[in-house]
């Protein structure tokens, strides 16, 4: 299943770019005639829409007799979701409300969950809500709308074309030439044709705000019915981490396979030729000095071998963990060729040692991130702090995010700021399908993977920060 | 240090094999012993060496090449020995891995099997049996490693002809299918060279194999009893 990036960005709900338009040139800004094109394009398609909303609803009452007909009804309440996407494209390009669009429908197994499915798409359905409801509101709004414009520029150039009229014989027995109001109040002198342009332009000015209200319940319906849900957000949310968790273990058994094969296994068969061969030497009484000089090069080559294995165990699970993250920290502070600092705060485990996957995945951002800063950073130093945050602090810290929810639901987090002095201009490069990506991407999958956030600020110069939020209770249904 | 038993000194011996370390010792290995070595680090090397050789007019005796390379580390090695052994048929190739894998083995035997090995890396470590098997792999013998052998044969259970075969007989095949000799056979199974020779033509009943050239006949039954 796909979702478009923008479901994982910042949703924008309802939000407008663009600055308020003052009241003298709201009638001549771009967004008032882009808000009565689109309120002129939805009347181009609410009788289409309308229909098919009524043709859907109709179209299941009748056939749902049968099976058959409920999963071709289904099928035609799918199309709605191509209906809603049409309207989030138009508020996006005429409304400026930017809306994360809802994953995509998903067959499931089986022949009736299929249809309840089919049946039960609420996307579909609020789609279709959506088609019913602007229905009237359009041609309302579009004739209300229309109707103010043509009257406020018609009343303001009255002056000219008033004299065009046909004359009629008034009440008081003159011919008069002008617009009739009541049984004798004939707009034809002066003053009146100037009260009539004072209107006109008291009307045309009022046009934009009219406008503004229409389109408002235009955005709220937008809003309400044709974004995801935030338990779709959520459900897509997990899905995508879920996949970044799978992906970042396999690449993660890949490089271990990698290095094993192409390190450990060659240097070992090595060892065993350069041994194999020194023992023909003694056995045949060949060249002893020969045999010797294998020997020795076999000794070396299992020393660089067993140096191997070591950081390869390492870096599947370094020992000092065992004794939790304060000391494996340390441990890798005092092991790093660059200065780092570690500051881990004692609150982190003053409860009892952190769930090992957390602790897992905290050590092994760290220690990436501090051979980044001196691989590619070029730092003198890394500063490294660990610290408790609440639950309230950890909304406030991430509010706008969609996850915001996530990082500190129901209970605490903990936060890792890791800091160095480098040149900064750090990326995080997405996967571009060869298979490999910044190890940056990584570290965020698998953050994300236990819905924490990863935060990197990396101008170029410096300095790099990059700030993770690991939630420390799990959310229920992963353990 | 060369005894009567040797195989043939002085091969010219091509080389693929990426890892550094490995590649230096074989060289190194085989040079001791008298052979000649060139290396290269890829398949697409090989593939180019190899040509500028046949075009010199010194096609080396024997290819030596492991089947996972760079660029993609998945068997270039074994793509590359292909696409030579379609274009030089004669030319006999040793692959070299540190993984068995049926499907390679298959794809390496499914054409013309002879002057074709397959050997675990790990068998090095005994020089002797090691050079020995390139040496009858240069001179168009089939040698397969006994893992790719064992392996080859759990996959290849369900044939008849296989079934017909006694225990023993079966035991013989597979030695053969490592490129043995009656002789060898014979001394690996605390036999008498007569009851190894019984014990192959047995074979050849059984598995309904013309009566021709008798080494090609044994590559014929190692392939039957491989289910290749």
């Amino acid at each position: 299943m796909t979702v478009e990036p923008r479901a994982a960005g910042p949703a924008a709900r309802g939000s407008t770019a663009r600055p308020h338009p003052r009241f003298l040139t709201a009638p001549f800004a771009s967004r008032t005639w882009r808000e009565q094109g689109y309120l002129a394009l939805m009347l181009l398609l609410a009788p289409f829409a309308f229909a098919y909303a009524v043709f859907t609803v109709s179209l299941t009452a009748v056939v749902a007799v049968t099976v058959v007909g409920l999963f071709v009804s289904g099928t035609v309440l799918l199309g709605a979701r191509g209906w809603g996407g049409t309207y989030r494209g138009l508020a996006r390009n005429l409304l400026d409300v930017d809306l994360p669009v809802p994953a995509s429908w998903t067959r499931p197994r089986g022949f009736w969950r299929t249809l309840g499915s089919l049946l039960g798409d609420a996307t579909a359905w609020r789609a279709l809500l959506f088609m019913f409801v602007t229905f009237p509101l359009t041609l309302l709004s579009f004739v209300t709308s229309v109707t103010f414009l043509v009257v406020g520029l018609g009343a303001i150039t009255y002056g000219i074309w008033y004299r065009f009229l046909p004359p009629q014989l008034g009440t008081d027995g003159e011919m008069h030439v002008g617009a009739q109001f009541g049984l004798s109040y004939y707009v034809d002198t002066p003053p009146r044709i100037a009260l009539a342009a004072l209107a006109g332009l008291l009307v045309f000015f009022c046009w934009p705000w009219l406008l503004r209200m229409f389109t408002l319940l235009f955005r709220v319906l937008t809003v309400a019915l044709l974004s995801p849900t935030r338990a779709s957000l959520r459900v897509a949310e997990l899905e995508r981490s879920r996949t970044g968790a799978v992906d970042d273990a396999d690449a993660r058994l890949r490089s271990i396979e990698r290095d094993l094969h192409d390190g450990t296994q060659a240097r070992l068969v090595a060892v065993a030729m350069q041994l194999g061969e020194a023992r023909e030497h003694l056995a045949d009484g060949g060249d002893v000095a020969q045999a010797a000089e294998l020997l020795d090069t076999a000794h070396t080559s299992t020393k660089d071998a067993l140096t191997e294995l070591r950081e390869l165990a390492r870096g599947i699970h370094p020992p000092a963990l065992d004794s939790g993250l304060t000391v494996a920290l340390e441990t890798l502070a005092a092991r790093s060729a660059l200065p780092v600092t570690v500051d881990v705060d004692r609150a982190v485990e003053a409860g009892g040692r952190l769930a090992p996957a957390l602790e897992s995945i905290a050590y092994f951002t760290v220690a990436e991130l501090v051979t980044n800063a001196a691989k590619h950073a070029r730092a003198t130093g890394v500063w490294v702090l660990v610290e408790p945050l609440d639950a309230a602090r950890a909304e406030s810290a991430h509010a706008g995010s969609p996850r915001a929810g996530s990082a500190g639901a129901g209970g605490n987090a903990v936060r890792i700021r890791v800091r160095d002095d480098g040149r900064g201009g750090a990326r995080v490069v997405l996967p571009d399908g060869s298979g490999l990506r910044s190890g940056l991407a990584g570290l965020a999958e698998r953050v994300r993977s236990v819905d924490g956030t990863f935060d990197l600020s990396s101008p170029a110069g410096g300095p790099t920060v990059v700030t993770v939020i690991l939630p420390t209770t799990t959310p229920s249904g992963r353990a | 240090m060369s005894g009567p038993n040797d195989p043939p000194s002085n091969l010219r011996v091509l080389l693929a094999e990426d890892s550094a370390i490995l590649r230096d010792g074989l060289a190194a290995l085989l040079t001791r012993r008298g052979h000649t070595v060139t290396a290269v680090g890829d398949g697409v090397a090989l593939e180019q060496e190899v040509a500028r050789l046949v075009r010199e007019e010194s096609q080396p005796d024997v290819v030596v090449a492991d089947i996972r390379m760079p660029p993609t580390f998945t068997d270039e090695g074994l793509r590359a020995v292909l696409s030579l052994r379609s274009r030089h048929p004669d030319l006999p190739v040793l692959l070299f891995s540190q993984y068995v894998e049926t499907r390679y083995a298959s794809r390496l035997l499914a054409g013309d099997a002879r002057g074709v090995g397959y050997l675990l890396k790990d068998r090095v470590a005994d020089v002797r049996d090691f050079v020995d098997a390139l040496g009858r792999v240069s001179r168009g013998a089939t040698v397969l490693d006994p893992e790719v052998v064992s392996q080859l044969m759990g996959s290849a259970r369900q044939d008849d002809a296989m079934e017909r075969l006694s225990a023993r007989e079966r035991e013989v095949l597979g030695l053969m299918a490592q490129g043995r000799s009656n002789g060898a056979v014979a001394e690996l199974l605390h036999l008498s060279y007569g009851a190894v020779e019984k014990n192959v033509a047995a074979i050849f009943t059984k598995l309904d194999l013309p009566q021709d050239a008798a080494d090609h006949r044994r590559v014929l039954a190692v392939l039957r009893h491989l289910g290749v």
